[in-house]
């Protein structure tokens, strides 16, 4: 909201900004900006002399007393002898247009005539702005005219904030100072016009007052520039005082011309066919939701929003009719919503306004108005001021500061809480402008906010339990390092997706976004995937192609009642496996070291039995597998489509793969230290020839189950195909470790345990044993790790 | 002579161990390598042998012997470099790429650790929330003009995309209930246009401590003390009134400008303060909301934008460089 410092001057006096601008946030009125309409070099003059310019016609040669006499050639005709006008002098710039002394046609001119146009208020004018004539003459423009406006942000709960009087009120507040800001009075007129109003919870008080013999005019300069510098546009003479009474009192008007109005005034709620043009002539259906303003024909305002161009005031009006009235906010802003029409009167209903205000600011705007009030008629429900008992000593606990009981009174007094004592208690009565004020803890806060929040002490808490980082979070973060360890990227990532996204990597269905901001966003991702990818092509895009991302996050699944989301994580990797090096060969990526990161990560977070399953996937090509962990699917793994890296001009292979964080979480075993075997180890290296067809995991699986507890590890050392080997076959080297728990094994023992695996691989798998060697340094090996 | 064989290997290692410098692998050469060395002597052997037996005991004895050679030679050349600096050691070595982790994780990890270090727990809630969770429980009936402060995407199930973390604070009271005291982390959705400082999806982290006495001036010095922890002891720390539906007092607190100290400077746009979080003690209808007493409990509660916090501490100018991952942006992280 827009306010000037100098009409806030006006209740106030000598308020400087500084004091302003320190003041204005302790209440909790923030300052978003400070506007300065600076219009230097501009003085009030009266037009002494006027004559034709001798050489052209559309010409008029001025006199003007300012400061000094000047003369002046304009173009305008606007004006008569005794008028006082704006001058703007040589140096002065209006709107960017720099003034100088310059000459037409012979005639010098020591300045220039100021119109609407040029100061910037209205977009066109025909002539010069003529001041009222009790203007003093020789005034700088600034000294006379509203010159800094502060734009404050006023909070939801601050509908008492809407208007010049109510910052005033706090600002007198926070001095403690009493007194009356503005002195309003009730009309005192005969009653009428007739009102009926079908129900007081949606109008809880309409006033309306006649005024007969007004003359629309344009309104004096003075009161244009304030409209426009409070975001109004200036319209004409009655209008322009029922904004100008609304921004001072924060109580809105609506005038309507009484000669076209049939029949008494009814405020009643719509009819389903009613229709409506506004003001600003738009067409809008009434229904049964709408509260309105009607005569015996039909709508002539949505109450509290706009009016109907039915009524409007134009030059002919002679007669109208000031409604000056308390609205539902709650009705009026379904209005403003449900129809999608935003007016500054609008916005104060919506807050809640003063009860009290209708017929003091419909006296206020009466004397404004040039014209003879008639009659007046208050259609009201009793107002129940609200009565608040508090407890002082609980106040001083909630804030945690000891608040003398003499300046507690001061501060509520201060706030027009007529603070009475009750039994040791406290009881206040809450002004009606303030809505706000409902519970105990908002008594805290207005006190609390007048005491100044800067003077309550800062104590750190001491709670009673000690606290603690979820087993969820460490094991993100244990992922989260030993990913950057392993090189990886860390990406933050919008779960919102696009349809195209959804559609491109086959991964609906998804949720949809009902009022999405834009068509990037419609759909939350079932997958990691589109977002991965999205970060790969940017940074492709970039020329980076050794890539090796990652991001945690959820994805989301419909479901029902409740739609399903869970934590994910996605990996994306390709390029080289390392940086180049003087002394390693250049490899790229492939699927098995996307594998071996998803191992490592399962070896790292002790997750035993995650295996792969080859399955079709629609974001992949070959290789690609679903992640299984004890028999649930818990992810998968592959090199991504050709089609979707096609659609991000890549030209790379990149691997992807995804895993569900929640269900890996489930799988994790803590560590249990069991004793250490101090028995060496045994080794043995075994090669088989078999089908290239036969899955190893099987023969692993195998060999395992007839190994028992005592072989500890099975590793792949060897795959071999070439010379040798005949066409279809390969050779795999298993290396197998025996590990006896209490006694050395005898070589008879070692010898009938590797037979037995021999012979039933051999079996099993139509292999062939290929090698059995002995190795130095490879046999009984007490103690030493060498993986 | 099978047997025979696999003791010399066990042999031969053994030895190997053993060996000190250059004159003991000399040493081990000549005792198994030399004309009278073992192998050598095994091989004259060799002959004596059934033929079944030859074959397969030559061919471990060649294996043995090449084996042992190549190794020998490698000890030596390892040797040979320790005493003669033949190594360029300015070379760079073999490392494997270097990992960044994202700065707002940074951030989110070092403030819940400043909460727990306080004694909080951290607590989570679901990102698709109902109108009672993200609204209602929370003082802001429908129609309320609060719920401009809130712009919430809607899902077409009429559930919605929370629109800040507070839902947490409700869920935990009702699963838990008080006293309690925990942070929650999480992401937010808002119908907000993208700039440099707004996003439709952003971090929150929560706070909620609620007991029989938190004060007012309690919340005060424990934002104090994380503004301190977070950007630097200098740091000094503003409260001004505000407004939220679920808090009563509310305040907004902002902190004196790292960078410029409070001189003024672009980051602070010359004032010397940067707002950096909400907060405010626990609305009664709150705790009415989840069926706590609220003549008996008292609580403050806060909210803050992790971006915000980033963006500050690390000089990022721009919040979409988070969601960006641009490498250029992510590699002066660790």
């Amino acid at each position: 909201m827009k306010i000037s410092v100098e009409w806030i001057r006006e209740l106030i006096p000598e308020v400087e900004v500084e004091e302003l601008l320190d003041l204005l946030p302790r209440l909790g009125l923030g300052v978003e900006e400070v506007i300065e309409s600076r219009q230097e070099m501009i003085l009030t003059g009266r037009v002494e002399g006027t004559r034709n310019h001798p050489k052209r016609k559309d010409l008029l040669v001025l006199e003007i007393f300012a400061d000094r006499p000047y003369k002046v050639v304009t173009g305008a005709s606007n004006m008569k002898v005794g008028d006082i006008v704006l001058l703007g002098l040589p140096g002065a710039t209006v709107s960017g247009k720099h003034i100088d002394v310059s000459e037409f046609d012979g005639v010098r001119s020591e300045g220039m005539l100021i119109s609407e146009e040029e100061i910037g208020i209205s977009e066109s004018s025909t002539g010069i702005i003529i001041l009222d004539p009790e203007t003093p003459v020789g005034k700088k423009f600034d000294d006379l005219f509203d010159r800094v406006i502060l734009d404050l942000e006023v909070t939801p709960n601050r509908g008492d904030c809407e208007s010049i009087l109510g910052i005033a009120r706090e600002i007198a507040v926070l001095r403690r100072e009493k007194g009356k800001l503005i002195d309003l009075k009730p009309p005192r007129l005969k009653s009428g016009p007739e009102i009926k109003v079908q129900s007081s919870a949606d109008c809880p008080r309409y006033t309306g007052m006649i005024i007969e013999d007004v003359n629309v005019t344009e309104s004096p300069f003075k009161i244009k520039w304030r409209l426009f510098h409070h975001g109004i546009r200036p319209i004409n003479s009655i209008v322009d005082i029922t904004n100008y009474v609304m921004l001072l009192l924060g109580q809105p008007l609506h005038a309507f011309d009484l000669e076209l109005l049939k029949g008494s005034i009814q405020v009643r709620r719509g009819r389903t066919g009613e229709e409506m043009v506004t003001l600003d002539g738009t067409e809008v259906r009434l229904t049964n939701e709408h509260l309105i303003i009607a005569d015996k024909e039909g709508p002539i305002a949505i109450a509290g929003v706009i009016g109907g161009k039915k009524a409007e005031i134009s030059e002919r009006t002679n007669r109208i009719l000031l409604e000056s009235a308390t609205f539902n906010p709650e009705v009026v802003r379904k209005a403003t919503r449900g129809l999608m029409i935003d007016t500054q009167s609008g916005q104060r209903f919506e807050r809640g306004t003063d009860p009290r205000m209708p017929p003091l600011a419909a006296r206020y705007a009466g004397e404004m108005i040039k014209g003879r009030p008639v009659s007046f008629s208050d259609i009201k429900t009793r107002i129940k001021d609200r009565r608040i008992r508090f407890d002082p000593g609980r106040i001083s606990r909630y804030l945690g500061v000891r608040i003398k009981r003499k300046e507690l009174t001061e501060i509520l007094a201060a706030l027009n809480f007529q603070p009475r004592n009750a039994n040791g208690r406290v009881l206040i009565t809450v002004p009606s402008y303030r809505r706000d004020i409902e519970h105990e803890c908002d008594i805290a806060e207005e006190v609390a906010r007048v005491y100044g929040y800067d003077r309550i002490p800062m104590k750190l808490s001491r709670g009673e339990k000690t606290g603690r980082l979820p087993l969820e979070l460490k094991i993100i973060r244990r992922l989260r390092s030993l990913l950057v360890a392993l090189g990886f990227y860390e990406c933050h990532t919008y779960s919102p997706i696009s349809q195209d996204m959804v559609d491109l990597f086959g991964i609906g269905p998804c949720i949809r976004i009902k009022n999405p901001l834009n068509e990037r966003f419609t759909h939350l991702r079932s997958s990691l995937a589109p977002s991965l990818v999205e970060i790969l092509a940017h940074n492709y895009r970039n020329g980076n192609t050794d890539v090796r991302i990652f991001t945690i996050g959820k994805v989301f699944r419909p479901s029902d009642p409740k739609d399903e989301e869970s934590t994910s994580l996605g990996i994306i990797g390709g390029g080289r496996i390392a940086p180049i090096h003087w002394d390693l060969a250049e490899r790229d990526w492939d699927i098995f070291d996307m594998k071996g990161i998803l191992e490592t990560i399962s070896k790292s977070l002790n997750v035993t039995g995650m295996s792969l399953v080859q399955e079709k996937i629609a974001m992949f090509d070959s290789p690609v597998g679903a992640i299984i962990l004890s028999g649930h699917r818990i992810g998968a793994m592959g090199a991504i489509s050709e089609e979707i890296l096609t659609r991000f001009d890549i030209r790379d292979r990149y691997f992807f793969s995804e895993i569900n964080l929640d269900q890996l979480i489930l799988r994790m075993a803590p560590p249990i230290y069991i004793p250490y075997p101090k028995v060496p180890k045994v080794r043995r290296d075994l090669a088989f020839i078999v089908r290239d067809s036969i899955p190893v995991q099987d023969m692993i699986d195998r060999i395992k189950k007839i190994g028992g507890p005592i072989l500890s590890e099975v590793l792949i050392f060897d795959r071999y195909r070439g010379e040798g080997i005949p066409e279809g076959m390969v050779s795999i080297g298993f290396r197998l470790t025996l590990q006896p728990e209490e006694r050395t094994l005898t070589d008879a023992e070692i010898k009938g345990l590797i037979d037995k695996i021999v012979f039933e691989i051999e079996k099993g798998f139509s292999a062939r044993l290929r090698d059995k060697e002995v190795r130095i340094g490879r046999t009984q090996d007490p103690g030493r790790e060498d993986r | 002579m099978l047997d025979e064989l696999k003791t010399l290997s066990v042999e031969i290692e053994t030895a190997l161990k053993r060996v000190k410098g250059i004159s003991d692998l000399e040493a081990v050469r000549l005792k198994y390598l030399g004309r009278r060395g073992r192998i050598s002597q095994l091989f004259k052997r060799l002959s004596e042998l059934p033929i079944a037996e030859r074959r397969s005991a030559g061919q471990i004895l060649n294996r043995l012997k090449t084996q042992l050679e190549q190794e020998l030679a490698k000890r030596m050349e390892r040797s040979q470099e320790r005493k003669t600096d033949r190594i360029d050691i300015t070379l760079p070595g073999r490392v494997g790429w270097t990992g960044h982790p994202n700065p707002l994780s940074l951030v989110i990890d070092e403030i819940l650790d400043f909460f727990i270090g306080l004694g909080f727990t951290v607590e989570f809630g679901p990102e698709i929330e109902t109108d009672w969770y993200n609204f209602e429980a929370l003082n802001i009936p429908p129609l309320h003009p609060s719920r401009e402060m809130f712009s919430s995407f809607y899902l077409e199930n009429g559930l919605l995309l929370r629109s800040h973390t507070s839902p947490v604070q409700i869920r935990v009271m009702e699963e838990k209930g008080v006293p309690t005291r925990f942070i929650a982390p999480g992401p937010v959705y808002r119908v907000d246009r993208f700039d440099a400082t707004h996003s439709p999806f952003f971090y929150q982290i929560e706070g909620l401590y609620v007991d029989e006495a938190v004060s007012f001036a309690e919340l005060k010095g424990d934002l104090e003390a994380f503004a301190k922890h977070i950007f630097s002891e200098r740091v000094k720390v503003r409260f001004y009134p505000s407004y939220f539906p679920f808090t009563e007092p509310s305040a907004e607190m902002s902190i004196s400008c790292p960078i410029c100290n409070g001189s003024g400077c672009r980051v602070c746009a010359g004032t010397g303060w940067l707002e950096i979080l909400g907060c405010g003690m626990v609305h009664p209808s709150v705790f009415k909301s989840v069926k706590v007493d609220p003549n008996r409990y008292q609580g403050y509660a806060f909210g803050l934008g992790t971006e915000r916090i980033a963006m500050i501490k690390y000089y990022i100018g721009d919040i979409r460089l988070f969601y960006e991952n641009d490498f250029r942006f992510l590699d002066q992280f660790r």
